[in-house]
């Protein structure tokens, strides 16, 4: 304690000489006026020059979810609190957040773009969630297949390069889970099979036509 | 309070000081190294998201020189500390902020886990106070160095004294809850300075975006500058308010070990205060978050912690280093970009007719790796269909639907420009096919997010245009929005401080730091 006496002296000193008491009554009216003319000159830049990146659906389609979220999305909704946990943990960061202006969807909520990345099926996410919003599944490819349900792929036959006449076959070469959740037909026609898609969305990713000739549709409940 | 009498003296002012800057670094570390072990281990994958996002490749002397393959997996595994948005979870413990998560809290059902996140913060603040302040709060680092930055300067700012009332926080504690829950929880991250820092580190390596946020986090600090960087969290934060609220029967804080002890009118303690308080008093009241800060600055190592209450201090190293995370992403150099970026990817139902379109930037992007020439332009392709998809044959076949392929007309409305408008007199892709049913075509305008694309009314299929806008990339947006963000921050912030500063103490409270005559010495 001793050693460092005489630096601490010398700091007591320099906060000394700074200290300068604002509350004074005559400053006071000051302070208040400035405060006002402040707080209302940030509120006008904000309102009048910032434009807040809402974001743009691009379709009107319920968005996809991440692994184990309520297929009811209200009460997917409701059970999450925004806390961007599950983003953190992703491995492949194909989870992405609604911006917190964002009226429709929920604020901060998450959501996968899977045209643009899909999920590895890590199941971190759901490991982590701390509301319930997600309900914990082993890192194991029987019990996703058993478990997850994001959605069902499915294929537009008049955008689908095989179906159009070519040879293509890129979304079952992607999907984690062949011969369960999608299968070839000769040449090489995709067709989906309803009950084994778990809607990760890898298919859609690596869909060379554009605009996408697969995509990741939500089940209805019932 | 002054009851309190410890056997023994326990651990000195020095040792709280450093247990203190321990649990400061930790912290932060963790703020700011979980996210980026999370992009480190995205890293074979794909990009980390803030490159990714401004369509980027990591610097080639980064990346041959990162450790790649399953070792970034191992380490994220072996990673017990994690970091959200406004929760964290260490060592499978979570905690979620209480002021960020009370409106979410209304409308979901009560876990075990949720109690734990929601119940740890308060349950700490009942028994200790405001500790999380002082002990935790990655912006109180921030601000701890700021104003021992500050403090080094050779011209010093003045230094405002705090007022002993504090109304103003209240007013934001309720209206942050009241906002949050009608669903606008932006204004919740603008006025929780830690969740700023948090959100901020998390965004820009995460989730390719920040901005905003960065901007907030910004012009606190700039308003700190000026009214001093610890007023706001002790006159206005409202996590700091609720705490208070949880902290009002705490029974571990900051004493007087003997009062008579004390020098007369010293009140070195007093000035040491970060948060304004008075240990002098021998209870510096539920506000106090045990930094101990006052401790070593006592000539007569007379105050320690008792059951029945403490505080902190800077680290300039530690926030030199956050700032350097922070700046690290906009210091490397952008290169070209090399993969196709996906502007718009859309669809649309109207009326039982489909309308899809895509929108990918190839410029930059080579074939083949042997071609020297790069494509160049913006591929926009449309397709329109109508009808039900219909159900599967026997081989698991789709039947086709009616898909249009007469004359197309499509606008593409820059957010500052004349608009370009493209027509096709019939679908051109995919090219070698039975069926050609894409509109497609290689534009050189330059799209920007906030753009819009038009495709034009149909007779007899689409009754009214059909339009998109181009959505932002990430949750960025310029760096000239990101400073509008800071100096509009800024502005409220200094102006909230300003009228914080200028509530009237009680008649009688405590005395000033300086005598009445305004000379110190």
């Amino acid at each position: 304690m001793t050693q460092d006496r005489a630096p601490r002296a010398k700091r007591r000193r320099r906060w000394k000489k700074l200290v300068v008491p604002a509350a004074e009554p005559r400053s006071r009216r000051r302070f208040v006026v400035q405060g006002l003319a402040l707080v209302a000159g940030g509120a006008a830049l904000l309102v009048t020059r910032f434009r807040p990146s809402a974001w743009a659906a691009e379709t009107d389609r319920v968005p996809v979810r991440p692994p184990t979220a309520s297929l009811d999305d209200a009460a997917f909704r409701a059970a999450c609190i925004g806390c961007g946990m599950c983003g953190t943990v992703c491995e492949n960061g194909c989870i992405r957040y609604f911006g917190a202006d964002e009226a429709t969807w929920g604020p901060l909520t998450p959501f996968l773009d899977v045209r643009r990345r899909s999920c590895t099926l890590c199941m971190r996410c759901t490991q982590i969630c701390p509301t319930g919003a997600l309900s914990p599944v082993e890192d194991d490819m029987e019990t996703i297949a058993a478990t997850v349900d994001m959605g069902v792929a499915v294929v537009d036959p008049d955008r689908c390069i095989s179906y159009l006449g070519r040879v293509c076959g890129y979304c079952h070469d992607a999907c984690p889970l062949p011969a369960k959740a999608i299968r070839l037909v000769p040449p090489a026609k995709p067709v989906v099979m309803t009950d084994g898609c778990v809607g990760c969305g890898r298919c859609v990713e690596l869909c060379p036509q554009f605009p996408t000739a697969i995509d990741i549709v939500k089940r209805r409940l019932g | 309070m002054r009851a309190a009498v410890d056997p023994g003296r326990g651990w000195s002012g020095s040792a709280w000081v450093w247990a203190r800057r321990l649990t400061q670094s930790l912290a932060l570390v963790t703020i700011v190294l979980a996210p980026l072990l999370g992009g480190w281990q995205r890293l074979d994958r794909s990009e980390m998201a803030v490159f990714a996002a401004g369509g980027w490749d990591l610097p080639d002397t980064v990346r041959g020189r990162l450790p790649l393959g399953d070792r970034p997996t191992k380490a994220y595994d072996a990673l017990v500390l994690h970091g959200g948005g406004s929760a964290v979870e260490y060592l499978s413990v979570p905690v979620v902020d209480p002021v960020a998560g009370s409106a979410a809290l209304l409308r979901t059902g009560l876990s075990w886990k949720l109690a734990i996140a929601f119940g740890l913060p308060l349950l700490l603040a009942a028994l200790l106070g405001r500790v999380f302040c002082g002990w935790l709060c990655p912006f109180g680092v921030i601000a701890r160095a700021t104003r021992s930055v500050l403090a080094r300067l050779p011209w010093h700012p003045p230094v405002w004294r705090l007022p002993d009332r504090r109304p103003l926080r209240w007013l934001i504690l309720g209206g942050a809850v009241a906002i949050s829950v009608v669903g606008v929880q932006a204004a919740v991250f603008f006025f929780l300075p830690h969740l700023a820092v948090q959100q901020t580190v998390y965004a820009y390596w995460l989730l390719g975006g920040g901005g905003a946020i960065a901007g907030v986090l910004l012009g606190l600090i700039a308003a700190g500058l000026v009214f001093g960087p610890t007023a706001y969290c002790a006159t206005l934060c409202p996590t700091g308010a609720a705490l208070n609220l949880a902290a009002r029967g705490k029974r571990v804080g900051v004493t007087l070990d003997d009062p008579k002890a004390c020098g007369k009118h010293c009140h070195l303690c007093d000035s040491a205060c970060w948060l304004g308080l008075h240990p002098a008093s021998g209870d510096p009241g539920p506000d106090c978050d045990s930094c101990a800060r006052c401790f070593p600055v006592c000539p007569r190592d007379n105050l320690r912690v008792a059951v029945g209450k403490p505080r902190r201090r800077h680290l300039p190293v530690v926030a030199a280093g956050l700032l350097l995370a922070l700046a690290a992403p906009a210091a490397a150099q952008p290169r070209a970009p090399t993969k196709p970026d996906y502007l718009l990817n859309g669809e649309r139902e109207l009326d039982g007719v489909t309308v899809a379109v895509s929108m990918v930037d190839q410029t930059g992007v080579k074939l083949d790796l042997d071609w020297s020439e790069a494509e160049q332009g913006i591929e926009l392709s449309l397709f329109v269909a109508r009808g039900t998809r219909g159900d599967a044959d026997e081989r698991g076949l789709l039947p086709a639907r009616e898909v249009y392929t007469g004359p197309l007309e499509v606008e593409l409305r820059p957010a500052g420009g004349d608009p370009v408008a493209l027509s096709w007199d019939a679908p051109n892709s995919p090219v070698s096919t039975q069926g050609t049913e894409i509109y497609r075509r290689r534009i050189e305008v330059d799209i920007e997010p906030g753009d819009e694309v038009v495709v034009r009314a149909i007779p007899g299929w689409l009754a009214r245009d059909v339009r998109w806008t181009v959505p932002a990339a990430g949750t960025a947006p310029g760096a000239g929005a990101t400073l509008l963000v800071a100096a509009a921050a800024a502005l409220i912030f200094m102006g909230l401080l300003s009228l914080a500063l200028a509530v009237p103490d009680r008649a009688g409270a405590a005395q000033p730091l300086r005598g009445p005559d305004g000379n110190g010495s």
